[in-house]
């Protein structure tokens, strides 16, 4: 009885083990840091090219052309929410597209301060 | 005084008499050395494999735990590295001269110059002091360049870099957009 007994245990303890085990197993580097330098990184590009100076649609064709350039670098899509300005067309970011970081910005536009999202997502 | 045998005794059963004209006890020990029942047998064999089992799942925990953060510390050295290259290592700069300094307007030990982060010199790129990157940071190897590291397979001290990252910046006065990679193990 008592070595039936120790048998059980032994199932149980395994059992456990494993299911401490398994999340453990799933554990990545953390590359929260990396990711928001990066998108900052985006966002300095664009800044940079001078992409922000007379926001506007006006300046679609440079913003997506650069945006095109940093997604061909990258394979992650990139998004100015609240304007239209990606390099992934084809529905929102949050339908078809696995967002990664999100960092809020102030552009001027028309002389007025307007605030938007850059988004990065694969 | 009673003596018993020395180790393996476990039990004793006493007893007193009294004769006629003399009253004595005696004590009878029973030996039960090198005895093991079965049951207890068959109960610390379970007993045992659970502890070795506990043992060998602890020991791979440690290793994993170990690699782990390992990997996370190199992956840390290589963003900390990177992101010195691409705000001041590498960064274009403007001004900053030794008159600055001479005039004790800036104090000698702050750089006057001005840095634009993410806007490399190519120049300042390729004199980088790498291996003393490398010595600071505390890696094994280092590589740090504008080129995809496939076409480098080997870093500056020989060995293999194990972990790539790469940040966006634009290069030139045209400003055009490419990536900085730094790999190290």
């Amino acid at each position: 009885m008592q070595s039936l007994e120790a048998m059980l245990s032994l199932i149980v303890l395994v059992w456990c083990a494993s299911l401490l085990l398994a999340p453990l197993e799933g554990q990545r580097t953390d590359d929260s840091l990396y990711r928001l330098q990066l998108v900052s990184d985006a966002w300095r590009v664009l800044y940079l090219r001078g992409d922000f100076q007379d926001f506007g649609d006006a300046k679609q064709a440079q913003i997506d052309g650069d945006l095109e350039t940093l997604g061909y670098e990258t394979a992650l899509c990139f998004f100015l929410e609240g304007t239209r300005f990606t390099n992934c067309r084809g529905g929102g970011q949050d339908q078809k597209h696995e967002p990664l970081v999100s960092l809020h910005r102030t552009v001027v536009e028309d002389g007025l301060p307007k605030e938007v999202m850059f988004s990065v997502g694969k | 005084m009673q003596t018993g045998p020395s180790r393996c005794d476990v039990r004793a059963s006493c007893g007193c008499r009294n004769n006629p004209g003399r009253y004595y006890c005696h004590c009878r020990y029973h030996r039960h050395c090198g005895f093991i029942s079965f049951d207890g047998m068959f109960s610390l064999i379970p007993i045992a494999l659970m502890a070795l089992f506990v043992m060998s799942i602890s020991a791979s925990l440690l290793r994993d735990a170990a690699e782990r953060m390992e990997k996370q510390q190199t992956f840390d050295k290589l963003v900390s590295v990177a992101d010195y290259v691409v705000k001041s290592g590498a960064a274009r700069s403007d001004g900053g001269s030794a008159s600055d300094s001479a005039s004790g307007l800036v104090p000698s030990f702050v750089s006057s110059s001005v840095h634009y982060p993410n806007w490399i010199d190519e120049s300042k790129l390729d004199s980088l002091d790498v291996e003393k990157l490398r010595t600071d940071a505390g890696l094994a190897s280092l590589f740090v360049s504008s080129q995809r590291p496939e076409s480098i397979q080997k870093t500056s001290s020989g060995a293999a870099a194990s972990v790539c990252i790469y940040r966006l910046v634009v290069f030139g006065d045209d400003k055009r957009i490419g990536r900085i990679f730094v790999c190290g193990g």
